[in-house]
């Protein structure tokens, strides 16, 4: 809706908006190294008060980061503004039909979840007259291709070749597919394995008839269908009932920004093309856009409306997945501060805040907890006093609470989250969150050197094949 | 809000429906401040309580390793009270009042707002207001109530567990049984009178699950009971350990328990039951009274809570009213259930009762109970137990040991001893909570020392402890050089054996 600011050192990339063609502005290079020679100075002529200080800023980060979580799910728990359609509203189709409806599912070497895809997604209850999906195919997977080509779908499906070049994201397809909407009203997106609700996009379309103008996406929830497969797929489950179940309603309720999550997002086409579609250099180009919306004046709100994914179940592809998330929230976040005061001027102080701990302070966490939980480990054995001199009262105070009480708090979060989502049985699990933590920081250390190395590698998610849920 | 304030906080979009979430929230806030005024300006009396609570947090000011083993070690001095204490004091250093009186003053506040939001309608928290008014006037609320005991605190999760198990009752919603599973947790932190307390709700819950309706944001009650016996646990765990790191014994508060326990102390019972009885207040027995009465209605989880907490406490006060670990918080935790369950005719009379009769007799009940509360002579009401005693004072106990040796420190244990004893830099006093005989005659090679011991009247050390045993036998390391008439015994450590260029008669005065 509004320009961005005129800068010589502006990275806008080709569509229009600021990219992550690049990782860091050159202003953010030069600020990066000379925080880095500060430091490394401070170190060698004041390293105790150097260490000092370092530890109390990570301190009050952990504290907020807790307070934030508390806040969050407080909010959610007090008052829910997730759009509910009931059955009854469903019934009836809003004042001139059903809106034309484009589903994008991009893939990519997933010739053998075709059959499933096409399956679940024939069981959309939406008419077909008023329904496109487009299978999103690289043109040069022709595995895929030809395994798609073979099923022969029927209308509403229609295969859609991407023509091969680079990047080779999911984002790059989508937005080829947005350069050729015609007259649809409303897009959505569902990765080859979803499983929706089958009256998702009804509801969706009903739920933006509801809303004002200015709410751009409706965002649907994700959890999978085999939770209940192994530890990792218990804790992934409880993870993500955390954040769509808890962390997004709240952040709906608080009518803070909402970095979107890889599918089901439901948008309104004109908002979708005046933000000219995704960064496809972006590797959560999600969260990216869920930004890039609020940043814009445009809104998102929260549908309760389930899609069931597959939660991956093996460690090494689940730290592969997971690394390019916290990559993609690191390029997010270095995206969306290259005019700091533009930032905060349009987003406000309040959200501001929102958007620096959850899109800055959460990787931040994840990359600083390995040292912490060592130096604890080492305190809690060794019992020196060595630490004492760098946790003055209040400073203990501080990260006893954060260590005590705050991954407490963290981990029965998770535990509520599933009572919440119905899997009640997985609360326990929430407990044992912190063997997940780990994972999470070993991910996140992966994804921040990567970060450095491959910034726009595209590490997929493998798709496995699971007994039927 | 202004359309500028809006654009620096939000971005441009004012946030709607905060203005009405403000304007209640300031109405709660007037009330609550109202409300801590009035307390504030009433006249209190001082408590041991809170004696020693102070001089825990003074320690842990100052680093003494008694603090911290204070803080942790002891069901009697409970660690909730003893956090909330330390919070308040970083206020009351800019106030005029006492962290201990402040305490008091906003748990009272903070516990009787989650009374009068208990009604849902204005009419029904306008009877509640008035009737905690005709209250006040029983001279047992006024004890209570004037008291200026820290452990008020306590009063606070107890109250927020009765609210939202109320409201879980009410509105199905998750967050109340999260909030009471939270709840129920702290109050694992206000001594043995929190637990039991916390027992009673989680196990009162737990047990009613399938009465209580389902909650509407889940769909159904798995993990349910796991959410409020969560923090229950994970906070029992969290004392077992804090124990284990600083005490080495991760069930250490379990030890001041035991004594109560013995046979010698329980044999005392018949005794002490007609006095416990006398103390009770007699609103707890008309509360009760009327928590039964309301366990017929639609709140009958709410009231079956407060009626089994009623009479846990009842049992406690009883069976251990000269037990004084079974006393922190005791009368705040028994007045706020108490009133809660007076109040539950006016806190349900608009939803619950739909015949006459029935609403007839319970404005009855409410009514008996108010009146014999209120006409109760306060002649009737048992002094506070004093914890401390009648201790020489610190001069006298100086002036002893300065006969011989200046500079010779004197060392006590427990909780209390140390808390009447109390020197923030450690020159004449030192002090530690566990009493270990060999580790102080180590320490008696190094300076000299003296042992201050206080009587043997159960108070202060276990009946059969090691201390006990000094105070009764003495030890042949040991020389008695003062006991007092109220049986404080002061000792003097004989293995110190000093430099030859040790001159302490020489030393200048180090008094406190």
């Amino acid at each position: 809706m509004e320009n961005q600011p005129k800068n010589d050192e502006s990275y806008t990339g080709y569509r229009g908006f600021e990219m992550a063609t690049h990782v860091l502005a050159p202003w953010q290079k030069r600020a990066l190294v000379g925080v880095v020679c500060l430091l490394m100075c401070a170190l060698i002529f004041f390293p105790f008060h150097t260490v000092l200080w370092i530890n109390i800023a990570v301190t009050v980060m952990y504290l907020a980061s807790t307070f934030y979580r508390v806040m969050l799910i407080d909010v959610s728990l007090r008052k829910s503004r997730e759009i509910d359609i009931s059955a009854e509203e469903l019934a009836t189709p809003p004042p001139g039909g059903w809106p034309y409806y484009i589903i994008q599912v991009p893939i990519y070497k997933e010739a053998a979840i075709l059959p499933h895809l096409i399956s679940s997604l024939s069981k959309m209850d939406y008419p077909e007259d008023r329904l496109e999906i487009r299978l999103l195919i690289e043109e040069d997977d022709n595995e895929t291709m030809a395994a798609a080509r073979a099923l022969r779908p029927l209308p509403p499906f229609v295969i859609f070749p991407i023509p091969a070049s680079e990047p080779r994201t999911k984002p790059k397809a989508c937005n080829i597919g947005l350069a050729n909407t015609g007259h649809a009203e409303f897009l959505v997106i569902y990765d080859a394995e979803d499983r929706p609700e089958t009256d998702q996009l009804k509801k969706a379309a009903l739920a933006f008839r509801q809303v004002p103008d200015d709410v751009a996406c409706i965002q649907g929830k994700l959890n999978f269908y085999n939770s209940g497969q192994n530890f990792l797929t218990k804790c992934f489950s409880t993870e993500y009932a955390t954040w769509f179940d808890l962390c997004l309603p709240g952040l709906d309720q608080l009518r803070a920004p909402i970095p979107l999550g890889g599918t089901s997002n439901h948008f309104r086409l004109k908002a979708l093309r005046a933000l000219k579609g995704w960064d496809e250099y972006n590797v959560t180009e999600d969260c990216d856009l869920g930004m890039r919306l609020f940043v814009n004046g445009w809104r998102t709100r929260i549908l309760a409306s389930t899609t069931w994914e597959q939660a991956c179940p093996s460690v090494p592809f689940w730290i592969r997945q997971r690394s390019r998330w916290v990559k993609g929230y690191v390029q997010t976040y270095l995206v969306q501060t290259r005019h700091p005061l533009h930032l905060t001027k349009k987003l406000g102080f309040v959200n501001s805040l929102h958007f620096h701990l959850l899109v800055g302070a959460s990787p931040l966490c994840q990359l600083v907890n390995p040292v912490y939980w060592i130096l604890t480990l080492v305190w809690f054995f060794t019992r020196s006093s060595a630490f004492t001199a760098f946790f003055p009262p209040p400073v203990f105070v501080m990260a006893a609470a954060c260590l005590f009480i705050g991954n407490f708090l963290f981990a029965y979060t998770c535990g509520i989250a599933c009572v919440r989502r119905g899997f009640g049985h997985l609360a326990k699990y929430g407990l044992l969150m912190p063997v997940y933590w780990a994972m999470m920081s070993v991910a996140a250390w992966k994804g921040c050197l990567q970060l450095i190395n491959k910034p726009h590698f595209w590490e997929k998610t493998r798709h496995f094949e699971v007994p039927e849920a | 809000m202004t359309d500028l304030s809006a654009k620096i906080w939000y971005g441009g979009e004012p946030a709607t429906g905060a203005a009405r979430h403000r304007q209640t929230a300031m109405i709660w806030f007037a009330i609550a401040l109202g409300f801590t005024a009035a307390r504030l300006c009433l006249p209190v009396h001082a408590t041991d309580s809170a004696l020693i609570h102070t001089r825990i947090i003074e320690a842990l000011g100052h680093s003494h390793i008694w603090g911290r083993q204070a803080l942790i070690s002891s069901l009697e001095f409970p660690t909730f009270t003893t956090i909330c204490l330390l919070f308040t004091n970083q206020v009351a250093q800019f106030t005029p009042f006492t962290a201990a009186t402040l305490l008091t003053a906003l748990s009272q506040t903070w516990a009787f707002c989650y009374l009068l939001r208990i009604p849902q309608s204005l009419k029904g928290r306008l009877i509640t207001g008035v009737t905690l008014g005709i209250l006040g006037m029983s001279p047992e609320f006024q004890t209570a109530f004037l008291t200026d005991d820290p452990n008020w605190a306590a009063a606070v999760p107890v109250a927020s567990a009765l609210y939202h198990l109320v409201r879980w009752q009410r509105d199905n919603s998750l967050r109340d049984a999260v909030v009471l599973g939270g709840a129920c947790g702290l109050l694992v932190f206000c001594g043995p009178v929190g637990l039991v307390t916390a027992l009673v709700f989680l196990l009162v819950s737990t047990l009613n699950i399938r009465r209580l309706p389902r909650l509407y944001d889940t769909q159904n009650m798995t993990g349910v009971p796991f959410l409020i016996w969560a923090p229950f646990g994970y906070c029992l765990v969290l004392l077992f350990l804090a124990n284990w790191l600083i005490m080495g014994n991760p069930f250490y508060p379990l030890v001041s328990l035991a004594p109560a326990l013995t046979p010698a102390a329980l044999s005392a019972l018949p005794g002490s039951i007609p006095l416990s009885l006398v103390a009770l207040p007699r609103l707890c027995v008309g509360g009760l009274v009327i928590a039964f009465f309301s366990v017929a209605g639609r709140r009958k989880v709410a009231a079956e809570g407060v009626a089994a907490a009623l009479i846990a406490l009842f049992a406690l006060g009883v069976l251990f009213a000269d037990t004084p670990v079974f006393m922190p918080g005791l009368h705040a935790q028994q007045l706020i259930l108490a009133v809660t369950a007076v109040l539950f005719p006016s806190l349900f009379l608009f939803e619950q009762y739909q015949t006459s009769w029935k609403r007839h007799a319970a404005m009855f009940l409410m009514a008996a109970t108010i009146f014999v509360t209120i006409a109760v002579p306060k002649s009737w009401i048992l002094p506070e137990t004093q914890l401390v005693g009648s201790p020489p004072s610190v001069e006298e106990v100086i002036s002893v040991t300065d006969f011989y040796w200046r500079d010779g420190r004197i060392a006590v244990f427990g909780m209390r001893a140390p808390g009447v004893f109390f020197d923030s830099d450690e020159k004449r006093f030192i002090k530690r909570v566990d009493f270990f005989e060999e580790d102080l005659k180590a320490d008696t090679l190094k300076e000299q020392l003296y042992l201050l011991i206080p009587p043997d009247d159960g108070r202060f050390y276990p009946p059969a402890s090691s201390l006990a045993h000094l105070h009764a036998e003495g030890a042949d390391w040991l020389l008695l050089e003062k006991a007092w008439p109220s049986g404080w015994q002061l000792w003097r450590g004989l293995l110190y054996d000093p430099p030859a260029t040790d001159d302490s008669l020489s030393l200048p005065d180090q008094s406190l």
